[in-house]
């Protein structure tokens, strides 16, 4: 920014001068932005400086405790805060989303740009943009009277059916094991096991955030793929490649930093999102590696706890140290990604696709 | 349109006018009685919506006396109090000792006045058992705690003889806020259990050993009806129109079944002893007939406050709350206090002084 102002102004290579009433108007101008720039940082560090000091009597009590402990009891007097559960809750939820939207979305942006469909194509590319316009609040509605009992009937017990019977993975698609029939005579001895799908648990809010990522993560990649040059694409068709070669060959590759740009991005939305989380993933403590049990993430416990900890005792400072190790959290990934990105660019070589690499990493919301 | 705009402009200085003229005028005693004053008020949630009813019925005793209350929750309101930011607080449990040295150290005082009652019941959803299931403390702590699995585990058959209970797992859920019907439904929990007592604890939000959360009674109410075998724990006034199937609870002091009902929870109320302490409480009431999951509910009221009419309408407001307002209670699913405690509950009004003069309450009220 610095530089292209400097270079408005008169050098030593004999450029006419500017006016001078211009040139007042030039340093007001980089002033003006210089300050907002200026703020803007002071603002997160003002944030940061926050919610560590909130933080602090938490923090200093349970020290490293506070990252690896898998307790969170705020009872009066047996106090013991312990972040694990919400850091997994909060990671695996976003994971399974970027696992299930982004290859949808790739596919998506594929479809619009690269096929030819006509009439559709314009109707497909607005509706995409409108699931971005619906408020959070309105899809953890829809998750929990709706999608929630679906999953918990029908597609649960048939993924633990299924799936669940492969001797690995299969752990990630049941639940908690029950007692379905004792042995006449002793109740304690079990002969017939089944598993409990429990309608709010981590895989059903990882499939809603999926769905409410898909839209920015579509957006994104579809700008990304739409300018990718034209000579590559018909380079490759003119060497005899099918449609499917040049996207593979030609489109991709080109695409690919700003795609995980775009991933970015929507794991940026579904870090942060509260609502239709705090509604559909059980809001309740565990880790293990099965998908379908109760879940909590760091911002659907502050969300649900905030609003009465005024309590005496540690729980409130410990709820604002939560808040730092989202944004902590956050801030590792987004660097993580801007690395990421700057990497496979180098790699593809060639000039970086515009915007890719200016895509902001990562953005929380909610 | 500019004409109408100048209409519109004209009309709303008259309206502020006479809402100025009309706020005014309620605070000093009139000729044809007290008119009563604004106040404010915040706390509980459990009690919001019979606060409501009462102080927009009281309005018609004493027209000035408009009454903004915010359910902020018991914290808060707590915290208010003692900031002296409200005329009145609003707490489900009794002010712990440390809560009320803190209120004397701003140099003031507080009286805690029962106003209602409420239970908390245990709801459930499962198949062809639609009413008629029956638990004692030992077995729901056993539940909540997760060493209940299954709705045939001996322990539950032992007591629903004659139901047939499916070998569907027990879906525990319960509250994800903070919340005081947590707090009511966990300490009855540690009175009935030493497991639980040990293991879990009371208060306001605990850290549940299974289950899935919910927010608020509408987020545990989803969470029951849409799992087929969950039980969870729900306010009374609001289980009553879930359609969920309630449980009857046994009694300690007798081995008695009683299932929530207004009556019952009222009839819990009879143990309620004055001066109110932190450790007051109505849970597993020896009364006869009650409801062992009972709580009541309290307005932080100030014995000496600075101004004469607010501190009037306040008394007043609660004497007809306690005898009149009473009435109203079991519209909105509340429980009324029984008679004695009524009684009770008002001699705490004259301890409310102006001047070191108690505050009488005016004829209106009293009539």
């Amino acid at each position: 920014m610095g530089t292209r102002l400097g270079n408005l102004r008169p050098n030593a290579r004999g450029t006419p001068p500017l006016r001078r009433r211009s040139r007042l108007g030039d340093r007001l101008f980089k002033g003006l932005s210089v300050s907002m720039a200026a703020g803007l940082i002071a603002l997160l560090a003002l944030l940061l400086v926050v919610l560590s000091v909130g933080g602090y009597r938490a923090l200093s009590k349970f020290g490293l405790h506070f990252l690896t402990g898998r307790n969170w009891n705020p009872v009066f007097g047996r106090e013991d805060f312990g972040a694990l559960p919400f850091i997994f809750g909060t990671l695996v939820t976003s994971a399974i989303a970027i696992v299930l939207a982004v290859p949808v979305a790739v596919g998506l942006a594929l479809l619009l740009n690269e096929m030819q469909l006509g009439w559709l194509r314009n109707p497909l590319a607005v509706f995409v943009d409108l699931l971005a316009a619906i408020p959070s609040v309105v899809y953890g509605l829809w998750g929990l009277f709706i999608m929630k009992p679906v999953f918990d009937h029908t597609v649960e017990p048939f993924l633990t059916n299924t799936i669940g019977q492969v001797p690995a993975i299969g752990a990630l698609f049941r639940g908690a094991k029950y007692c379905v029939e004792t042995q006449v005579g002793n109740p304690r001895a079990c002969v017939k096991f089944g598993y409990n799908s429990n309608g709010g648990d981590l895989f059903t809010a990882g499939v809603i955030l999926a769905v409410m990522i898909l839209p920015i993560v579509t957006a994104v990649t579809r700008e990304v793929v739409a300018v990718v040059p034209r000579d590559l694409r018909e380079g490759a068709l003119a060497l005899g490649a099918t449609r499917y070669e040049t996207i593979r060959m030609a489109v991709l590759p080109y695409a690919k930093s700003g795609i995980v740009g775009a991933t970015m991005l929507g794991l940026g939305r579904a870090l942060g999102e509260t609502i239709a989380v705090s509604m559909v993933v059980g809001n309740g403590l565990g880790i293990g590696p099965s998908l379908f049990r109760p879940g909590y993430t760091i911002p659907a416990v502050i969300a649900s706890e905030f609003r009465e900890a005024t309590s005496v005792g540690v729980h409130r400072s410990a709820l604002l140290a939560l808040a730092l190790v989202l944004v902590v959290v956050s801030l590792v990934l987004a660097a993580l990604s801007r690395m990421r990105v700057r990497r496979t660019a180098r790699l593809v070589g060639g000039p970086t696709p515009a915007g890719a690499a200016e895509i902001p990493a990562l953005e929380v919301t909610g | 349109m500019r004409s109408f705009k100048r209409f519109l402009g004209a009309t709303s200085l008259v309206a502020v006018v006479v809402l100025v003229g009309a706020a005014c005028g309620g605070g000093g005693s009139a000729s044809g009685g007290f008119k009563g004053s604004s106040l404010t008020g915040a706390g509980a949630t459990f009690p919001d919506p019979i606060y409501e009813k009462w102080f927009r019925d009281f309005r018609s005793v004493e027209s000035g006396a408009k009454i903004n209350y915010q359910a902020i929750g018991s914290g808060g309101g707590v915290q208010q109090y003692t900031a002296g930011t409200v005329d009145f607080g609003a707490s489900d449990a009794p002010l712990k000792d440390e809560e009320i040295q803190a209120i004397k150290a701003k140099g003031k005082d507080v009286v805690e006045v029962p106003t209602v009652l409420g239970g908390v019941v245990i709801a459930y959803h499962v198949s062809g058992l639609d009413t008629g299931l029956k638990l004692d403390g030992a077995t729901a702590a056993g539940i909540f705690l997760g060493t209940i699995k299954t709705w045939n585990d001996p322990a539950v058959a032992a007591l629903n003889a004659g139901l047939t209970l499916p070998a569907s797992p027990i879906q525990v859920v319960h509250r994800a806020d903070e919340s005081g019907t947590t707090k009511v439904f966990t300490s009855w929990l540690s009175a009935e259990s030493p497991a639980w007592k040990s293991q879990v604890g009371a208060d306001k939000a605990v850290q549940w050993p299974v289950g899935t959360g919910g927010d608020g009674n509408d987020g545990v109410a989803a969470g029951i009806s849409q799992t087929e075998g969950a039980v969870g724990y729900l306010s009374f006034d609001f289980a009553v129109n879930s359609g969920l199937g309630v449980a009857s609870i046994k009694r300690d002091s007798d081995g008695q079944f009683v299932a929530p009902s207004v009556d019952s929870i009222s009839a819990a109320g009879g143990i309620l002893e004055f001066p109110i302490t932190s450790d007051t409480n109505i849970l597993n009431s020896t009364a006869p007939g009650a409801y062992p999951i009972s709580t009541t509910t309290y307005l932080l009221i100030n014995p000496s406050p600075a101004d004469k009419n607010k501190g009037q309408t306040l008394v007043d407001l609660l004497y007809w709350a306690l005898t009149k307002g009473q009435d109203g209670v079991t519209t909105l699913n509340y429980s009324p206090l029984p008679n004695a405690i009524q009684q009770q509950a008002l001699g705490l009004l004259d301890s409310v002084k102006f001047n070191g003069q108690t505050i009488e309450p005016s004829p209106a009220v009293k009539g």
